[in-house]
């Protein structure tokens, strides 16, 4: 049985007495929407970052050593004339892949929406542990700013990839950066701390403090897929963090832990690192396909196809995920008959994937589909999820991944996992919740503008890639040119940096929709997109403890177009309708 | 979940930690024991030093089972893990 932290009487006193300071209401908030929303701001500034640093690199790989415009600000020690150093470059590839996977992606998907969406979609005023909820945020912020910090210091950031495979990572000589390296270990580190203290309260909220009547089986599935996520961060970042502080001591006090020299492994940190990276991989896509499934359910008016085996895929695939890390691993050297579980196991992924493909489609199917914005890019995402997850089959089997590892193939594919996938979830979800979260409707027009032409310049910045991998193109290389076998496709490198500037411009339109939407937006109605779950019931945006009395839910939250319903909705807090009776009638004679 | 009981001692089992890491230390640099034993108490020192910290400072000894449930949760995967690194041949 679910509870509720604040009875009716002292939720209502929070609703109506709110005399927080400006810095209690905005800054050092315990509600657990300004964090959501404080996570949004930092997250969307961290994605520019990455997006910028992707441009650089686009540059380099597009017109190798030809000057950068502008880019004598980046001054003599990175770009001399202009022209970037390679060890700028690793540093570029290293701190886009950071950025983008840590403090934009991640916090984007569960730091935004698991504190924005679980405590009103489950009918409850706050999270459990409002201060440490707080914690959690400004923890967040000076890891970000130290890993920003890491651009300054003697040596530059970090360099040896996003991956930080040692030796390379933990021998300062090999990658020519010492202080940037250790910064990345640091900062990393207080990062999960502050994902810890999120993922404890966002587990204990779901568990205890459900509005009456909701059941684990009338959970909204953003919410299950977000209590999902929560359980593989609990059990996956203290992995990261152990290997983490393994290596800051090989960096910083003479420790061999993953050094050769005094028995140190090398794969141990692969295997570690995997360990909590294949995890991390399906944190960065399950929320969004809660996301997703809500959306799809609301655009097609109908309930989503299959409730339980959504659930129950989202449950196999974060079980999987833990069984199935040696894929990265395929040419490092490791035994063989791992090799071969591990490809048996990865490809059993595709079962609950497929499950829950088929069912977004049946979701689809025979609906009376409403074209909005977030319904387009949650379209986006099943059709670039299934890409994505196809080109993961081609590589988690051995005999393909061995020509195919580490090069631009597998770039193009996580490429159409974590843009095609998670991005496109991110913005159905910002569009889609944005009326909740600030009172005003996002542009239409511009939306529908920033997602065709995002949806082009993606897939004509990212198909290409897998055409590069297949003919040999390594990742993380400073000059294709100066291989001969890649001169004959540098032309489509040319093309791919061309359409990665447009695809960049295009995110402009979407900051500056996101930005005048904010001010000038129409002004949202409660229930904008009419649909079931919670927090439509609640204001536009919602005041501080939520709800004015605790919602009571009677249904699933995906009641669309219910003969029980003179509209196509039915809210899961509206009480059943009286039905009249049917008359009596009396039993026949002899039974 | 809130139960009676005794206040445990959080000094004494400090203190305790505090001189498991001297010995810890002092076993890593003073001893001069061949790797395997050295790593065999280490492990042992470590596993005793974190089941204080699980039982004590994290409550676990006055919780209920299902409590104990959850917080063994994690072991398969330690498991899972050990075995595969194992199967390596290290």
């Amino acid at each position: 049985m679910s509870t509720i932290a604040l009875p009716h009487e002292a939720q209502a006193h929070a609703l109506h007495h709110d005399d927080r300071s400006f810095v209690r209401k905005y800054i050092f908030s315990t509600d657990h929407k300004i964090i959501g929303i404080q996570f949004l701001f930092m997250s969307l500034f961290f994605l520019l970052v990455g997006g910028l640093l992707a441009m650089t690199m686009r540059w380099q790989l597009g017109w190798p050593g030809r000057p950068i415009p502008g880019g004598a600000i980046l001054g003599d020690a990175k770009a001399p004339g202009g022209v970037m150093l390679p060890e700028f470059y690793n540093a570029l590839v290293t701190m886009h892949g950071t950025f983008m996977i840590f403090f934009a992606i991640m916090p984007l998907l569960v730091g935004v929406f698991a504190n924005y969406l679980i405590p009103l979609q489950i009918g409850a005023p706050d999270m459990a542990f409002p201060r440490l909820n707080m914690a959690s945020f400004w923890t967040a912020v000076p890891a970000g700013l130290m890993m920003l910090a890491s651009f300054l210091v003697a040596g530059g950031s970090a360099g040896a990839g996003w991956t930080s495979y040692a030796p390379l990572s933990a021998v300062p000589e090999y990658s020519g950066v010492h202080t940037g390296q250790q910064l990345w270990c640091l900062s990393l580190i207080i990062l999960g701390f502050s994902s810890l203290m999120g993922a404890v309260n966002y587990i204990t909220t779901v568990i205890n403090m459900r509005a009456p009547g909701m059941t684990w089986f009338r959970l909204p599935l953003p919410v299950w897929a977000l209590f999902i996520t929560a359980i593989l961060i609990l059990l996956a970042i203290p992995i990261l963090t152990g290997a983490l502080i393994l290596l800051y001591f090989d960096q910083t006090i003479g420790t061999t832990f993953f050094l050769p020299a005094n028995g140190g492994q090398p794969l141990l940190w692969q295997h570690m690192f995997w360990f909590f990276g294949h995890p991390e991989v399906y944190i960065l896509i399950l929320p969004a396909m809660g996301f997703v499934s809500e959306i799809l359910a609301n655009g097609a008016r109908k309930p989503i196809f299959g409730y339980p085996a959504m659930v129950g895929a989202m449950i196999a695939i974060a079980f999987l995920g833990w069984i199935v890390w040696g894929h990265h691993m395929f040419m490092s050297g490791m035994n063989p008959v791992l090799g071969g579980y591990f490809m048996v196991s990865t490809l059993v992924i595709a079962v609950p994937s497929a499950i829950k493909t088929f069912n977004w489609l049946g979701t689809l199917w025979g609906g009376s589909i409403r074209f909005h914005v977030p319904m387009l890019n949650a379209l986006a995402f099943v059709s670039m999820f299934v890409i994505g997850g196809l080109s993961g089959m081609f590589v988690a089997a051995t005999p393909v991944d061995i020509p195919l590892h580490d090069t631009y193939f597998v770039v193009a594919h996580i490429h159409y996992v974590l843009f095609g996938g998670s991005l496109f979830g991110i913005f159905a979800a910002i569009t889609y919740w944005f009326p909740k979260m600030f009172g005003r409707m996002m542009n239409e027009t511009l939306g529908k503008i920033h997602f065709f032409l995002t949806f082009i310049f993606f897939n004509l910045t990212f198909f290409p890639m897998h055409l590069l991998g297949i003919a040999g193109m390594m990742r993380r290389l400073y000059d294709p040119t100066q291989y001969p076998h890649l001169q004959p496709v540098q032309p489509m490198n040319e093309f791919v940096s061309v359409n990665a500037f447009l695809l960049g411009a295009t995110q402009l339109i979407f900051v500056f929709n996101f930005l005048w939407s904010l001010f000038k937006g129409r002004k949202a109605e409660t229930n904008p997109w009419h649909a079931n779950t919670l927090e439509w019931a609640a204001p536009s945006p919602p005041p501080h403890g939520n709800f004015e009395v605790t919602p009571i839910v009677y249904r699933g939250p995906y009641e669309y177009s219910s003969p029980d319903s003179p509209v196509d909705y039915l809210p899961q807090d509206r009480p059943p309708l009286e039905r009249p009776s049917p008359a009596p009638t009396l039993a026949p004679a002899g039974n | 979940m809130e139960t009676a009981h005794k206040q445990p001692n959080y000094y004494a089992i400090w203190l305790i930690l505090f001189v498991l890491t001297i010995a810890e230390l002092g076993v890593a640099f003073l001893s001069g024991l061949h790797a395997a034993v050295l790593i065999t108490i280490l492990l042992a020192l470590a596993v005793w030093k974190a089941l204080l910290v699980a039982l004590y400072y994290m409550h676990l000894r006055f919780e209920p089972r299902r409590m104990w449930l959850l917080a063994a949760t994690p072991i398969p995967l330690v498991l899972i893990f050990l075995l595969v690194v194992l199967a390596e041949g290290w």
